[in-house]
């Protein structure tokens, strides 16, 4: 390529041409034209040019573009060794211009690395997207469950239709609300009562003596009021043994009185022991006459249990109770023909109702207040 | 011709030949280093009008011609036998008149022979290397 004309004398000194070639091509970039150069000094300049030096040097330089043919053979000799070893085996036929086909060949190899590029690439971004999908990513949420669990040991399914879910919230208002307090009638338990006896003090009325068979002693009446509200459950006598009736009593209609004979004292006559009892009046006044009995004995010697524990007055007093509120309901009752007689006592037949007393409940509930008790003055 | 020649050098080699530029710049050289350049040899022997004056008319530019006179007071000095550490003269060329400097010592190298003229410098060979 260089001039290679050292000195004759063998000294190592090369020509001021040569020098002055070796200094242009160090500085190829800064040669703008050449120009008026002949061609045999430059064509060692030009071989060293790149092909885009050479394209712009031919373009400054129109002189040498018939004489660069061969530049640009040995630029493609140099770039494209795969095209000039097929020319050199003959495969490829000699382009005219070699200038063309360089730029062709760089055309297609352009064209090969983008292809070769764009696969990279594309082979790159699915790399990128398989790391991505095994990234662990942390997250400070926790992502909405898509479904609720339905386990078969939960006691209900989840509602779906609106009329399961109204169900289901009624439900469990129900829970919610009544569950604390829970209402509930209290336990007939008949043998929680306890009968209230007044107080044995010497102020106290004696009692009146038990139904004599033989005499005819008159009756102290004594009048019961019963409520109309509270018949069921305070209005007859707390006492233990049914209330027997006279015979003799029909024709008195305001002098009954009411009696509570002992237990103990036999039954003057047959049919005073189940004695039917009468519709109670619309007044609420139920008038007993008094059978002749002999004198009761005193409370003391009554046995407790069989004064207050007798398992028939109280349903006694729960019969004529409903007797009484169904009679009401029905608006049956003549206080007149009602309030003064009696139902004799027919033998065999039930025995009349206990005589009530003011102070005696035949049945209170524990939870009665005191104050709810039939007062002494409004039975008087 | 030959003989007359070498014995008209050995007269120039004392004396000293003055190089004129179109710039206005003159370069006095002995004749030993003119003579290196054989196309000025050709000039200084050829008993024409240059021979008699000792006056040379360049046509370069001064900063080419002093380049010119500079490698050929080198080339004085080292071209000569068994000579060593010979200086790089490459770092001495300014490439803004490289392409300059190529032309003329394309011209100036040319071997010494009668009858090349200046004009036909482009003719010149570069295989042509300047003899002493």
């Amino acid at each position: 390529m260089f001039i290679d004309n050292k000195g004759a004398n063998g000294s190592g000194l090369r020509s001021l041409t040569w020098y002055c070639q070796r200094v242009a091509i160090n500085h190829l970039d800064s040669i703008y034209s050449v120009e008026g150069l002949p061609f045999s000094l430059i064509k060692c300049i030009l071989e060293a040019c790149s092909a885009d030096t050479l394209l712009r040097l031919e373009q400054t330089s129109p002189t040498i573009q018939s004489e660069t043919n061969g530049v640009w053979r040995r630029l493609c000799e140099n770039t494209y060794k795969q095209f000039w070893s097929d020319y050199e085996l003959g495969r490829i036929e000699e382009p005219k211009s070699w200038k063309v086909a360089f730029f062709e060949l760089r055309t297609l190899e352009a064209e090969k690395f983008e292809q070769l590029g764009a696969k990279l690439r594309n082979q790159r971004v699915e790399h990128e997207e398989r790391r991505k999908e095994r990234e662990v990513r942390y997250a400070s949420l926790l992502p909405p469950s898509k479904r609720q669990r339905t386990s078969t040991w939960s006691q209900s399914p989840t509602p779906k239709t609106l009329f399961e879910k109204a169900r289901s919230k009624t439900a469990q208002i129900q829970k919610g609300v009544y569950a604390a307090t829970k209402i509930l009638p209290p336990m007939p338990q008949y043998k929680n009562y306890s009968a209230i006896l007044p107080p044995r003090t010497a102020s106290a009325k004696p009692l009146p003596p038990a139904p004599r068979p033989s005499t005819s002693i008159p009756a102290t009446a004594t009048l019961l009021k019963t409520s109309t509200l509270g018949l069921h459950s305070q209005a007859l006598s707390t006492t233990s043994t049914p209330v027997h009736a006279s015979s003799s009593s029909r024709s008195n209609p305001l002098g009954a009185s009411t009696t509570t004979p002992t237990p103990s004292t036999p039954s003057t006559s047959p049919a005073s022991s189940s004695a039917i009892p009468s519709p109670i009046p619309k007044s609420g006044i139920i008038t007993v006459t008094r059978i002749m009995a002999p004198k009761p004995a005193p409370l003391e010697t009554v046995p407790k249990r069989q004064r207050y524990m007798d398992p028939v007055l109280p349903q006694l007093a729960r019969k004529f109770a409903k007797r009484e509120a169904v009679m009401r309901e029905r608006g049956i009752g003549k206080s007149s023909s009602t309030s003064t007689t009696t139902e004799p006592v027919a033998s065999g037949g039930p025995k009349p109702p206990p005589p009530k007393k003011p102070d005696t409940v035949l049945f209170m509930p524990k939870h009665r207040v005191s104050s709810q008790l039939p007062s002494r003055s409004a039975a008087r | 011709m030959l003989k007359c020649q070498r014995d008209k050098a050995a007269e120039l080699a004392e004396e000293w030949i003055c190089m004129t530029s179109p710039d206005g710049f003159t370069f006095l050289v002995k004749g030993k280093v003119a003579i290196v350049s054989g196309t000025l040899k050709n000039s200084l022997t050829s008993g024409l009008g240059e021979s008699q004056t000792k006056l040379i008319d360049m046509t370069e530019r001064g900063a080419v011609v002093d380049k010119l006179v500079e490698f050929l007071a080198h080339k004085s000095i080292y071209d000569k036998k068994g000579a060593t550490d010979v200086p790089d003269f490459t770092e001495r060329i300014a490439p803004e008149i490289a392409l300059e400097l190529l032309m003329a010592a394309d011209y100036y190298e040319g071997e010494s022979s009668s009858g090349i003229s200046k004009h036909k410098k482009a003719d010149v060979s570069p295989s042509v290397t300047f003899t002493s």
